[in-house]
Order: C-alpha cells, then sequence, then structure tokens
C-alpha cells in the first residue's frame, strides 16, 4: 500500500476554494524524481515524458461527506503502455482545472521502486473504493 | 526485455552402454532462463531422463520424442532455471547416447513458456532439410527454434545454412555430432525471431552428410505484459476545529486541545457570569448594570464596570464588591426611624434633611452626615431628648404649663416663650440662668413657700397678695414680726413692734401692713411664708 503523502499548500487551497474535488479533472503527473511536501503545484514537479502512455485523467466516483467527514472517491486508473514509457517512480495526484494557481498539487505516492513500463504494459493506480482516495474530517 | 540466447552446454555422449549422459547447463545463466535439453538415441531405442539436476523439472516438448525411420530419435525437454550447475542425467537403452542444453533469458516466466511446437521428420537420407510448419505464435517477439538431428557417425558438426523467411535473425545456436556408437549422430538448434504472431514458416537447413531427420519447432514466449498495481493509500485531512463563538452569557465547554477561542466580544449580561478559561480572553461587553441589591459577580482581571448609577434606596443596604466602584446615585432619603448601612469608603449622602420626629432617635454612622431637619417641637411638660451637640431648638415657645416641670439639659437653652403661669401653691423648680419670669401674676398663696433660688429672682410682678399664713393657725391674733433683710422691708404684726418707717394699721380680722407704701392683707389665719423668719 502506497502512503498518500500531502502537499502542505493542499489544506489551504481547499479552505480557499482553489478545488472543487466533486468537479474538477484530476489528474496523474509520474515523475523519477521524489516529491517534498511544499511543492504546491505541477510546475514544481519533475515529470517524465508520457510518451506511449495513456492518458492520465482520473475519474472521480464520488464527492461527498458523511456524518461530517468528507470522503473523495476516485476510479482506478490504468495507464497503459503503447511503447516503451520512462521510468517512474512516484505518481502525483493534482487538479488539473485551476489556473491560479495553476495545476495544485493534491497528494503523492512513492511506488517504491522505479517502473519502466513496456510495450502493452499497465500500471494501475489502485484507488481504495471504499476508503476513498482522501477524507477530510 | 526480448528473449535471448545465454549460451549452450557442451555435448555430452556415450557410445558404450549402459549408455548415459549428464550434460552441463550452460555457463552464466540467470534465474527464469529457459533452458532446452536435446537428446538424440537410436530411432530403434529410448532414452530417459533418469536425473533432473540443478533444473526441475524437465517437462517434455510435445510431440516430443520424434523419432524417424533410418535416423535417430530426438528428444526435447525444457526447464527453468533458478540456480545450480548440475546437468540432468539422461540414459538410452540402444547403440548411443547424445545431449547438450541451450538457454534464452527474457522468456515468459509464467507456465506457457512453450507458445507453440510442431514436429516433423524425413525418412530420406539427403543433406537438405525442409520443415514447412503449419503453425503460428500468438504472441509477439517470439523466439522461434527449430531442433533437427542427424544420423551421421561423426564429431563434426552437420548443419548449416538455416533460413526461414517468416524468422528473422536466424543464427545456429548449437551444433553438436558424435561418432560414439554406430553409428554416432548429433543435431542442431538454430533460432529465429518472429516479432510479430504469426506463422512460424519453413525452416530449411543443410546437412554435410545425407542422413534421415527428426525435427521440431518450438516458439519461446517473452513475458506477458507486464501489469503493476500500486494500491493507493488513504489521504487523510483532519480539521482541528472552527472557531468558536461565545455566545452571550454561555459556556464554552471543549476538551482541552488546540482549541482556539477568538470569538465575538462576550458581553456581559445583567446578573450573568462570565465563564471563561484561563488566557487573553477579552471582555469588553455592554456596560453591566448593577441591580438593586444585586451582586456583581466578575472574574478577577481588567473587567471595567462603569454602569449606571446604583440607587440606593432608602432604608435599604448597597453591597459593592471592594474597588473602584463608583455610586452616584441620586439622593439616599433617610427615612424616619430607619438606619443607613453603608460601608466605610467615601460614601457620600446628602439627601433631604432628616425629620427629627417626636421622641424618636436618629440613628447615623459617625461621619459628616449633617442633619439639618426641622425644628423638634418641644411639648409641654414632655422631655426633650436629643445627643448633645448643634441641635437648635428653635421651634414654636413652649408652653410652660402651670406646676409643671422643664426638664433641660445644661446648656445654652433658650425659652423665650410666653410667660409661664406661676400658679398658686406651685412651686417653681428652675434652674439657675437668666431664667426670666415676667407671666401673669402668680397668685401667692398665703402660707405657701415661694422656692426659688437664690439669685437675681426679680419678682415684680402685679402686687402679691400675701395670704395669712397657714402654718399657724390661730383664732386670734397673733404677734409676729416681720425681720427687715436686706431690701425687703419687713412687716410687723400687730403686737410686734413696727419700725418707725413703717405705718402700723392693724384691725382684728383683717389688717393691712402696708411694706414701704403698698398695702399687704393680712388675715389672722395666714402668714407670709417667704425668706422671711416668721
Amino acid at each position: 500500500m502506497a502512503t498518500f503523502n500531502k502537499f502542505n499548500q493542499f489544506v489551504e487551497d481547499v479552505a480557499e476554494k482553489v478545488h472543487n474535488l466533486g468537479a474538477d479533472a484530476l489528474t496523474i503527473a509520474l515523475s523519477n524524481v521524489a516529491p517534498v511536501a511544499t511543492n504546491s503545484v505541477l510546475a514544481n514537479i519533475t515529470e517524465i515524458a508520457y510518451t506511449n502512455l495513456s492518458a492520465r485523467a482520473v475519474t472521480i466516483s464520488s464527492s461527498v461527506q458523511t456524518s461530517g467527514t468528507y470522503k473523495l472517491t476516485c476510479a482506478d486508473l490504468v495507464l497503459t503502455a503503447s511503447g516503451a514509457v520512462a521510468t517512474f517512480r512516484y505518481v502525483v495526484l493534482y487538479n488539473d482545472t485551476p489556473t491560479s494557481p495553476a495545476d495544485p498539487l493534491i497528494g503523492w505516492y512513492d511506488y517504491g521502486s522505479g517502473v519502466t513500463l513496456a510495450n502493452l504494459e499497465t500500471f494501475t493506480v489502485d484507488f481504495d473504493g471504499t476508503n476513498g482516495v482522501l477524507t477530510i474530517a | 526485455m526480448a528473449i535471448a540466447f545465454r549460451a549452450a552446454g557442451a555435448k555430452a555422449t556415450d557410445g558404450t552402454s549402459p549408455f548415459s549422459i549428464t550434460p552441463d547447463l550452460p555457463a552464466g545463466m540467470s534465474a527464469n532462463d529457459i533452458v532446452i535439453l536435446v537428446v538424440a538415441t537410436e530411432s530403434t531405442g529410448t532414452a530417459t531422463l533418469s536425473a533432473d539436476g540443478s533444473v526441475t523439472p524437465w517437462t517434455a516438448i510435445t510431440g516430443s520424442p520424434v523419432s524417424v525411420t533410418g535416423g535417430k530419435k530426438l528428444y526435447v525437454w525444457w526447464g527453468r532455471w533458478a540456480s545450480g550447475t548440475t546437468g540432468p542425467t539422461i540414459t538410452a537403452d540402444t547403440n548411443m547416447i547424445i545431449g547438450a542444453t541451450a538457454a534464452w533469458s527474457g522468456c515468459d516466466t509464467g507456465a506457457s513458456v512453450i507458445n507453440n511446437q510442431e514436429t516433423g521428420s524425413e525418412s530420406t537420407s539427403d543433406t537438405s532439410l525442409s520443415f514447412a510448419t503449419t503453425i503460428s505464435t500468438t504472441v509477439n517477439n517470439c523466439m522461434v527454434l527449430l531442433i533437427s538431428n542427424d544420423d551421421t557417425d561423426s564429431n563434426t558438426a552437420q548443419h548449416g545454412s538455416q533460413a526461414n523467411t517468416n524468422l528473422g535473425s536466424i543464427a545456429e545456436r548449437l551444433d553438436v555430432n558424435t561418432n560414439a556408437g554406430t553409428p554416432g549422430g548429433g543435431f542442431q538448434i538454430t533460432e529465429g525471431t518472429l516479432a510479430t504472431a504469426g506463422a512460424i514458416g519453413t525452416w530449411t537447413t543443410t546437412l554435410a552428410t545425407a542422413s534421415a531427420k527428426a525435427y521440431l519447432t518450438l516458439a519461446l514466449q517473452p513475458p506477458g505484459a507486464q501489469a503493476y498495481t500500486m494500491p493507493a493509500g488513504l489521504g487523510t485531512f483532519t480539521e482541528t476545529g472552527i472557531v468558536a463563538n461565545t455566545l452571550f452569557g454561555r459556556k464554552v465547554i471543549s476538551n482541552q486541545v488546540s482549541f482556539i477561542e477568538t470569538g465575538q466580544t462576550v458581553n456581559t449580561l445583567f446578573n450573568r457570569l462570565v465563564a471563561a478559561s484561563q488566557g487573553v480572553y477579552t471582555e469588553t461587553g455592554i456596560s453591566t448594570n448593577l441591580l438593586f441589591r444585586h451582586i456583581i459577580v466578575s472574574e478577577q482581571g481588567s473587567f471595567i464596570e462603569t454602569g449606571i448609577a446604583a440607587s440606593l434606596f432608602r432604608g435599604f443596604p448597597m453591597t459593592a464588591a471592594l474597588g473602584s466602584f463608583t455610586e452616584t446615585g441620586q439622593s439616599a432619603d433617610l427615612l424616619f426611624k430607619h438606619l443607613i448601612a453603608a460601608s466605610q469608603g467615601s460614601f457620600t449622602e446628602s439627601g433631604i434633611a432628616t425629620n427629627l420626629l417626636f421622641k424618636h432617635l436618629i440613628g447615623a454612622a459617625q461621619g459628616s452626615f449633617i442633619e439639618t431637619g426641622l425644628a423638634a417641637i418641644l411639648f409641654r411638660g414632655f422631655p426633650m431628648a436629643a445627643s448633645q451637640g448643634s441641635f437648635v431648638f428653635s421651634g414654636s415657645n413652649p408652653n410652660l404649663l402651670l406646676k409643671r416641670l422643664i426638664v433641660a439639659a445644661f446648656g445654652g437653652y433658650t425659652e423665650s416663650g410666653q410667660i409661664a403661669g406661676l400658679l398658686f401653691g406651685r412651686r417653681v423648680v428652675i434652674n439657675q440662668g437668666a431664667f426670666v419670669l415676667t407671666g401673669i401674676s402668680s397668685g401667692l398663696f398665703r402660707g405657701l413657700k415661694i422656692v426659688s433660688a437664690n439669685g437675681a429672682f426679680v419678682l415684680t410682678g402685679q402686687s402679691l397678695t400675701l395670704i395669712y399664713i397657714v402654718l399657724i393657725t390661730k383664732t386670734e391674733p397673733f404677734n409676729f414680726s416681720i425681720v427687715r433683710t436686706k431690701s425687703f422691708t419687713p412687716v410687723m404684726s400687730r403686737e410686734s413692734k413696727l419700725s418707725t418707717s413703717i405705718r402700723r394699721e392693724i384691725s382684728r380680722g383683717s389688717e393691712v401692713i402696708r411694706v414701704k407704701g403698698y398695702p399687704v392683707t393680712m388675715t389672722r389665719e395666714h402668714a407670709i411664708i417667704s425668706s422671711l423668719k416668721p
């Protein structure tokens, strides 16, 4: 289980209505350089080239609160290589909708080792369908 | 990672019964390398894998062994290398045996490493081999092998010119032969790549020596598409409390954490407590009114109380905490017979004048209390009780009733009322002083004393009728004398010797004695009681 690591700026962005987690275009970015908590926008992330990789858009399944606890649930994202893909290790979740700040970051995961997708290989970001991607209480 | 040839081991042969070989494993292998074990023996005999060695298990390729009349029988197994260097042991029961191993890396790590296979043979002894396969691969990038044998009794490799137009990168990886046995024989392994899944096509090979041939083709498949999965952990964000507003008159109840209280200002309501934790709490609410006879309850601190003035009701105590409390309210009326109870301090009471009722006390604490009430009426014949001081007694003139006493304390008492009637036969009791008795004429009854203090008592009224004394009752005229004392001219009885300055007029029963020309009536039953000696 890859641990969710939050970007510090995310909590402020949530409070200052930067995110609409129920409607915005959440997206996955891949990096082979470890992000840090003080990163705030996608421009802070060293992304790999996404050549030969399928779309990275995340589908939001639900965005609701229950008894005062908000939960964001997303569908698993399957990235499929149509050829060799650059090595990556870190999976970053960000919001592709806002323009100011542009592409604010939400959190990231560490796969634990570098992954080099070959043709037809897949990388699945297995979001927790029960507990969700994140909760805010 | 594409499938690649790793290495081939040396051939092992045995032409002497019992026929047994243990071919070496290829050098430099890595885990999951696929090892192909090929053995040839007489087509009429049988080879048996008697010991696996380091690779286990060995799996015979479907269709193996392949036998050909007039030639050798071809055996092919595959196995997955993990570790070790011990080769398998194979025995044969007829004529000879030859065997060797070769390995490829990058193959599928599952059980389906052999994507497809097909066997064939040519009993015609010639130098050309043509194997028109009928099978196809099902996945891309398979490595296709052609394994074929010969029945040539030679230690020299017999195969060459391998070709297959469907494949790429045709390469001979193993070509061994032996002359052990009668005759000996050998085999080859040639590879070709098939990038796109499809027909393997036709293999062709040229042999150095005409021979019957048995052959087998197989396709090693690459690993299936790798599926990486990253279970994404849950991200939790905790919000540690919204700011709590402190409502009017309400308590803030919260567990001890990093709770921050920065709410609106707390108004201190009338008669309510302010309950708040210690800290930088600021209390600047509306002013607190101090209700009548109510307590102000507040935590110690910078609380400022500037409310309306507290009214001090008449006769009610005012209870206030020690401090800078300021009381500037309306004046307090001092009710009759009621006390003013106030704490020591700068309390100022300047109310209306206090009425001093008849026979009632004024009870007030010592201090600057000023009492300027209306004058006290001194009724006739009643004592006046008042504390010593600047009490002013200026009321209506007290009537000094006849035969009543005036009782008053010593002092500047002034009595200037109407003239007090001095009744007959009654005593006038009065303190020494400037008392002036100017009232109506007092009847000086005969036989009664006029008792007066020694002093400037002036008796100036109308002529006093001196009544005959009653001290000695006689029926007959009696003698008495009037003794001159001081300014008083004595009056003599008729038997007495009268002074020459007084004309004697005595008659029985009613004689008049004149004193300095004023007539004095004297009866025989009465005497004059005065300071004179009888």
